[in-house]
């Protein structure tokens, strides 16, 4: 439900109102994908990763009325239909953070980042990278991210070049507001709040309600076409006291974007568990760690003479012996292969993993799971796991067929 | 010349066979891990005959412009052997090449005179003459064309190559390591040279006196020591930055020596038994040992082991131990810290 609002709030902005707008430059853009957070019966949050592979793109779309003032936007595209599937508009107000996520302990190698709208908002959207790390990319990506959100003028800065559009009806609207600060255009919390009230009514009250559609439109042009830094008060509080602040000049006990939505949707306040709760694994291990020749004494598999002698026979043809086959376990070459088919497997395209499979008449939906949780090596050891499982049975079957 | 040559590992073990399989006899690599007189003393009293060195060091794309005061020798020698690099992956095989075509050589394999002549094999002496009188680019050209070359070459492919789908590998950026090999040679004239694939031409580095006869002990150590002054000012040069840097030397067979030697000696009349013989068939022993080891970890380089590594999965999977290994693993990954694959 939270998930859908939230999408349906960042979803593309009415057509008219965009158009208005100067072009977006799009000032940061990596491969990142995104993830479903659930509200479990609980009341709390799962998140998993949608496995879509997209892009998670900075775009600042300046106003016309001045060159740092505009409208930063985060958008979540996916890569295949090409097609921006979220956006979450950015200001100042919002304090709005990204930053890396602890998945929790044994988890060092997950790669999820949090955009979090702050003000004790509820307001949160987790990210998974999907490019391989070059240096400290994912550092320095949260810094671009967080500088550009707590500042228009860097994030204007950025998209330097970019050429203006005189737009009468954009003029007209900065006009309108006129009670507002011409050179940001800022609407008094006053009138919003005269609108929210009117939506308000109409949901029938505050509280649990859904939100028709035709509101939910309603607001998200109105917070389109603001593109203005809020007055924020942090007040996760439910929609009866926002119109206790009704009367309240403007400045102070302002509206929050949450509050917003809040009235609107009747959120649960319940916050989100932390994201070790996030079912999301990290890739890997890598194979080469899996099957070292220590784990192999350990496991004791060397001990069953059928095992010994069907892995002496894919020994090199001249160390088909018991001596060479620990020498070949504890080899540098068994371990690149281990290491380069865990690459082959992460491979993005998965052309190295289904072909992996195919060679090896895996199934892939066995590994179903642990792929959709971003991890293919998790997926090729299920696979591997219920293809020996059949094995046994077919094998149990045998034994009994034949003592009968 | 669009065919396909593969990067190789650069170890002794691989370059010997590597020019073993070119036909070559009586020549072998070994790795040097010291300039200084000392290693160059074993050396020459350990090999008998050395034909080159090869340098290996990471290539940095802005060389260039620290290379203009090394001009190359106009008035290089004819009969020196020098070809320009013309194929990326094929540098190790170059540089190997650049040694060998420029050594002392027998064609049929006789080393009556026990000089630590190498023996160049049909398909280098045919290369060899084939291209005497053609100029360095050309000369490259030919190496490429080798079918014989390029095949033995990539017989010592590095194995991972099978998994990656060939159009997806990835492009060298500036963080990658690529590596470029350099060779030394001693040339009759008195000069030693530093052949480099990538420059223009041969560059003199210095001479040394090469009227020494082989008999008094010196035997390349004149050259030697002016090669390695040179490649002490190269290593020094890059002493600031994290450089990786291989040395090794390309040799007579140590096992033909140690045989030249005791034959020497039995024939100058000394028994089998003699204590000094006796130390020289062990040393044989031990050659022979090395060889057999060098052969059995090149054939686990030219070998297949996936499916030698599914069967170890399944039957970790099988005993049950699957997840217990994979726990070990991940722990371990994430007690070493973040470590991509």
């Amino acid at each position: 439900m939270n998930a859908e609002l939230l999408a349906m709030l960042g979803g593309s902005m009415p057509g008219a109102s965009s158009r208005r707008e100067n072009e977006p430059k799009t000032i940061l853009s990596f491969k990142a994908g995104k993830m479903i957070a659930e509200r479990q019966p609980s009341g709390k949050y799962m998140v998993t990763p949608d496995q879509r592979r997209g892009t998670l793109e900075v775009n600042w779309t300046a106003s016309s009325s001045s060159s740092s003032a505009g409208v930063l936007k985060l958008e979540w595209k996916d890569r295949r239909t090409r097609a921006v599937v979220e956006t979450f508009p950015i200001f100042p107000e919002d304090d709005c953070t990204y930053s890396k996520v602890d998945t929790g302990p044994g988890r060092e190698k997950d790669r999820v980042y949090l955009l979090q709208y702050g003000n004790a908002s509820e307001r949160r959207i987790f990210f998974w990278m999907q490019e391989k790390e070059e240096g400290n990319q994912d550092e320095e990506f949260c810094i671009k991210i967080n500088t550009f959100m707590a500042d228009p003028e860097e994030a204007a800065a950025a998209a330097t070049g970019k050429p203006k559009k005189e737009k009468t009806e954009s003029k007209k609207k900065s006009e309108k507001s006129s009670d507002a600060d011409a050179s940001t255009g800022q609407i008094q919390s006053s009138e919003l709040q005269a609108i929210m009230q009117g939506l308000n009514t109409s949901a029938g009250g505050e509280g649990n309600a859904a939100p028709s559609p035709g509101q939910v439109d309603a607001l998200s042009s109105i917070l389109g076409n603001l593109g203005i830094p809020q007055n924020t008060n942090a007040s996760a509080s439910t929609a009866s006291g926002n119109t206790d602040d009704a009367t309240a000049p403007a400045g102070s006990g302002g509206l929050t974007l949450s509050d917003l939505q809040g009235a609107m949707a009747g959120l649960a306040t319940t916050s989100p568990t932390s994201a070790a709760s996030a079912s999301i694994q990290a890739p890997g291990p890598n194979l080469a760690d899996v099957a070292t020749s220590e784990n192999v004494i350990e496991s004791g598999i060397l001990e069953n003479e059928e095992v010994k002698q069907k892995l002496i026979e894919l020994l090199p043809e001249n160390q088909r012996t018991e001596e060479h086959l620990m020498e070949n376990l504890r080899s540098p070459q068994v371990r690149q292969c281990l290491a380069s088919l865990s690459a082959a497997l992460c491979d993005e395209g998965m052309d190295g993993f289904n072909s992996i499979l195919a060679n090896f008449s895996l199934r892939p939906e066995d590994g179903a799971i642990a792929m959709m949780s971003g991890n293919p090596i998790q997926a090729f050891l299920d696979c591997v796991l219920k293809s020996v499982q059949r094995e046994k049975e077919e094998e149990g079957k045998n034994d009994d067929a034949e003592m009968k | 010349m669009s065919s396909n040559w593969c990067t190789i590992e650069s170890d002794p073990a691989v370059f010997s066979s590597l020019i073993e399989s070119f036909g070559v006899k009586n020549a072998q690599l070994t790795e040097l891990y010291s300039l200084d007189e000392g290693t160059l003393l074993s050396l020459n009293e350990s090999y008998g005959k050395i034909h080159g060195l090869v340098f290996l060091f990471k290539w940095q794309g802005n060389e260039a412009t620290d290379e203009t005061d090394r001009v190359s020798d106009e008035d290089a020698p004819e009969d020196l052997f020098f070809s320009r690099q013309m194929i990326t992956n094929a540098c190790a095989t170059q540089a190997l090449l650049s040694i060998l075509l420029n050594a002392k050589a027998t064609d049929d394999g006789s080393d009556e005179d026990n000089t630590g002549a190498v023996s160049l094999g049909e398909i280098l002496s045919t290369l060899k003459s084939f291209t005497a009188s053609f100029p360095p680019d050309l000369k490259g050209e030919a190496i490429g064309a080798s079918d014989e070359i390029r095949e033995a070459h990539n017989s010592f492919a590095r194995k991972e190559a099978f998994l990656v789908d060939e159009n997806k590998k990835r492009i060298a950026t500036k963080d990658d390591e690529v590596f470029h090999f350099i060779a030394y040679v001693p040339h009759s004239n008195g000069i030693v040279y530093e052949l480099d694939g990538l420059q223009n031409g041969p560059i003199n580095v210095g001479s040394f006196d090469n009227t020494m006869e082989l008999d008094n002990g010196m035997g390349d150590l004149p050259w030697l020591t002016v090669a390695c002054a040179a490649i002490q000012k190269r290593i020094e040069k890059y002493q600031s930055s994290e450089i990786k840097f291989n040395l090794m030397a390309l040799t007579q067979d140590r096992r033909n020596y140690i045989q030249s030697k005791i034959k020497a000696m039995l024939e100058a009349g000394l028994s089998e038994s003699d204590e000094a013989i006796s130390a020289l068939n062990m040393d044989l022993m031990h050659e022979e040992e090395q060889r057999k080891q060098w052969e059995i970890e090149n054939e686990r380089r030219r070998h297949n082991y996936l499916p030698f590594c599914m069967e170890l999965i399944r039957a970790l999977a099988k005993s049950g131990n699957l997840q217990e290994c994979t726990r070990k693993a991940r722990e371990k990954t994430n007690a070493s810290g973040y470590r991509g694959i």
